[in-house]
């Protein structure tokens, strides 16, 4: 069966270790900004890793033929050869979980490797998708009930313009 | 050129409104390994003696170090120094975690040197290299969480990493830090004075450049062993991540060293109600985690009733809870996150703030201050009200105590008259943290040689002396207090200059950043080299201390220590038998035993020859 990478976004508390395995993972060189998993922190107290679900949305938007799903992983992979970085992907990506990589031009994705999930919080796991969809669930509801809740208590609003 | 570093460091004249880059010399990087070395080494050889904290003429370092940034467990961590104008130390150095210090390296450099004064408030603004100093004028006046906000609104990026100034900077409250993402102080020895006296607002980074290191997979081997070795530690696997820091308030009261009441004891039965079990069960939300941090032990809490509700943040810490609980007689957690909250928010560093506070309180019962002195407030231990107004004032310079405290104990002590600056607990006017020397004597030794004033991060004795860390030493006796000390003090310059967090240290030895450093920048060092290029970078810092006057007989702890006896708990009777703790202690560094200062012997065999001519010439 197929497997996916989830969060607990809940146990997350923002650090980027992720982000760091990631980019060794991808380049052997730590930076952040090369990773393909993202912890956004947002203030009051909100950390979320963002990274692909591969739902494959990508795949047809590419006018490159580049993306494609492994038929026996269903991991949606980056062909680097057929890749000209040309970012069409990267508007086809709701997630904001592709990006073109600056150095090599070419787009990168979670093509789940799995180096992310040393993560000290165990926040990421690798679960069958039979499972991820409660998961993903608790998230969303999270991102509706929650994120409100803490953003009224910004002390701090800028102004209207 | 050594991998793990950017290789460059920015040199920022204010005055003229111009930079220029400096590569680091390769023999900086093998000696002095970054950060405290680097900051030591630049604060020597370009800081006159005798120059006024406050004037132009003084310095204002940022630095990162080889492993700030990379894999290395709890990387995300950067420091400030200069001459302090809040002790008389000299020596001024602050750390924080938080999440300025990688950027920084990612955007290109491994530190900044601020020299001279702006004209007009500025902002330094680094773009992945490219740097620019801003106005500033529509965000001063601003408090540390607007700045945040606004400057992120500005350059329009909500990823950008800033380290900032409050009003308490601006307005030179000596006991102004600096802030980094709302939460993250680089709190001690009034360097945000510093940076107010050079008209900088903020320092704004983003950064995409790549931290290579010399072999990345060993490198990655190296920095997962010691993610493994952080988890299986009982302090950083689990005491810290589970209740924080404050995991400490109930393990220092038992041993009797929580000082409570501006010192005058030990122990007090309500402290649990500071605890950090108290504070996981009541005013949690959730854990946080500096950048990169495989410890995880910021708290981030809110207030949801009573006087203080609606307060809501990270922290606060066990220095913090400490400073504004026991230390004010305070015990109760909404009150001290309010406080905690408002030194953030216009900040100010909530240990100098809460021991003066606690100061202030023990010469209002003491009748040394009336309640004209207080503008009205009466100021008895136990008052939480008077304490959160009174962290206000201090922060805005607001009515008659208010900026007679902002301008620290040592000039206010000067003002009050009437004996009061023996009442107050600090080193060379460093005010003392949340350990009670009387009960733990090599933390008294550490206190008292610390580089920087009275100060818990030099040598964490309470690691040995409590902890059993890296072995058990009896609190109560000054067997082996000397070598503990020496050890955590050149152990702790190297991590600082590493610099990675000092929690590490519960977990880590210094043959595992000998390790790291290998695999890092192809240094081969051993542990006991390792420990060598502390004890450099440890007496270079003692040298700057030294050609201004610091001597011997600054060395010492307030007189309540050494002469009155505890009153309560396990040192009960006991005083700090300070000097031969002393005498040994600096015939273990190879420092004169009658002056205190690093002998020429010991600085050339340290490869210091500059500092052992000048050595020479000092008594």
């Amino acid at each position: 069966m197929a497997k996916v990478l989830v969060a607990d976004n809940e146990l997350c508390t923002g650090c980027g270790i992720c982000e760091l395995l990631c980019s060794y993972a991808k380049f052997k060189v730590f930076n952040p900004r090369r990773a393909a998993i993202h912890v956004v922190k947002l203030e009051p107290g909100m950390d979320a890793p963002i990274f692909c679900t591969q739902c494959g949305l990508c795949i047809p938007a590419c006018p490159e033929g580049a993306l494609s799903r492994n038929p026996q992983t269903q991991v949606v992979v980056v062909d680097k050869e057929k890749c000209t970085g040309c970012g069409v992907c990267v508007l086809a990506c709701p997630y904001g979980a592709v990006h073109v990589d600056p150095v090599t031009n070419k787009a990168v994705k979670c093509e789940l490797c799995g180096y992310c999930l040393k993560c000290p919080q165990s926040a990421l796991k690798v679960v069958d998708v039979e499972e991820a969809v409660d998961w993903r669930r608790r998230n969303f509801a999270r991102a509706y009930t929650t994120a409100p809740q803490m953003f009224r208590k910004l002390w701090y609003k800028p102004p209207l313009k | 050129m050594p991998k793990g570093y950017a290789g460059k460091i920015l040199w920022v004249d204010l005055t003229a409104g111009s930079w220029r880059e400096e590569q680091i010399p390769e023999g900086w990087m093998r000696n002095y390994i970054g950060g405290n070395g680097f900051a030591a080494r630049i604060l020597y050889d370009n800081l006159k003696p005798g120059v006024d904290p406050l004037s132009p003429e003084n310095l204002l370092i940022f630095m990162t170090g080889p492993l700030t940034g990379t894999l290395f467990p709890c990387s995300g961590r950067w420091a400030a120094y200069g001459k302090s104008p809040l002790t008389t130390a000299v020596w001024g150095e602050a750390h924080s975690g938080g999440y300025w210090g990688p950027e920084l390296k990612y955007a290109g450099f491994d530190g900044i040197v601020f020299t001279g004064r702006a004209e007009k408030p500025v902002y330094l603004w680094i773009d992945d290299g490219k740097v620019e100093l801003r106005d500033a004028g529509h965000i001063w006046g601003k408090d540390c969480f607007e700045t945040e906000a606004i400057l992120k609104e500005e350059i329009g990026d909500e990823t950008i990493r800033s380290v900032y100034i409050g009003p308490a900077g601006e307005k030179m409250v000596l006991q102004a830090c600096i802030m980094d993402s709302l939460y993250r102080a680089a709190g001690r020895c009034g360097l945000g004075a510093v940076m107010g006296s050079k008209n900088l607002k903020a320092i704004a980074c983003r950064g995409g450049k790549d931290i290579t290191v010399e072999n990345p997979d060993e490198f990655y081997r190296v920095a997962l062993e010691l993610h493994d070795k952080i988890k299986e530690s009982p302090v950083t696997g689990n005491a810290l991540p589970t209740y924080g820091t404050n995991v400490l308030t109930n393990i220092t009261n038992e041993a009797g060293i929580l000082p409570t009441f501006n010192f005058q004891q030990g122990w007090h039965p309500e402290a649990v109600n500071n605890s950090g079990e108290t504070m996981r069960d009541t005013i949690l939300v959730k854990n946080r985690a500096c950048r990169f941090c495989a410890i995880r032990c910021a708290r981030f809490c809110y207030i949801p009733s009573g006087p203080y509700a609606g307060t809501i943040g990270e922290g606060p810490e066990y220095e913090t809870v400490w400073a504004f609980g026991s230390q004010c007689g305070v015990f109760r957690l909404d009150a001290i996150h309010a406080a905690n909250t408002i030194c953030n928010k216009y900040g100010i560093d909530t240990i100098e703030v809460g021991n003066t506070i606690g100061w202030a309180m023990e010469l209002y019962e003491k009748g040394i201050l009336t309640k004209e002195d207080t503008d009205g407030l009466e100021l008895n231990f136990g008052n939480h009200e008077a304490m959160v107004e009174l962290t206000r004032r201090i922060a805005l310079k607001e009515g008659k105590l208010g900026a007679l405290l902002a301008e620290g104990a040592r000039r206010a002590s000067e003002k009050i008259g009437k004996g009061s600056g023996r009442l107050f607990m600090g080193v060379k006017w460093l005010g003392l943290p949340a350990y009670e020397p009387r009960g733990v004597w090599g933390h008294a030794l550490g206190y008292a040689t610390s580089v920087r004033g009275g100060c818990h991060l030099r040598a964490y004795m309470i690691a040995a002396e409590i902890l059993g860390i890296p072995k058990k030493l009896d609190p109560l006796s000054t067997s082996e207090k000397a070598q503990m000390v020496k050890f955590f003090q050149d152990y702790f310059a190297v991590i600082d200059s590493a610099l990675v967090c000092k929690f590490v240290s519960f977990a880590l030895t210094p043959d595992d950043f000998a390790s790291a450093f290998k695999a890092a920048m192809g240094f081969e060092f051993t542990g006991d080299e390792v420990l060598k290029i502390g004890d450099r970078i440890y007496t270079l810092e003692r040298m700057i201390q030294c050609r201004e006057g610091i001597r011997r007989k600054d060395d010492t702890l307030p007189e309540r220590f050494l002469k009155t006896p505890a009153p309560v708990g396990p040192a009960q009777g006991k005083v700090v038998p300070l000097e031969e703790m002393l005498d040994e202690y600096y015939r273990v560094r190879g420092w004169d035993v009658q002056s205190g200062v690093p002998t020429p012997e010991k600085l050339r065999e340290l490869g210091l020859e500059k500092e052992a001519e000048l050595a020479s010439t000092l008594k």
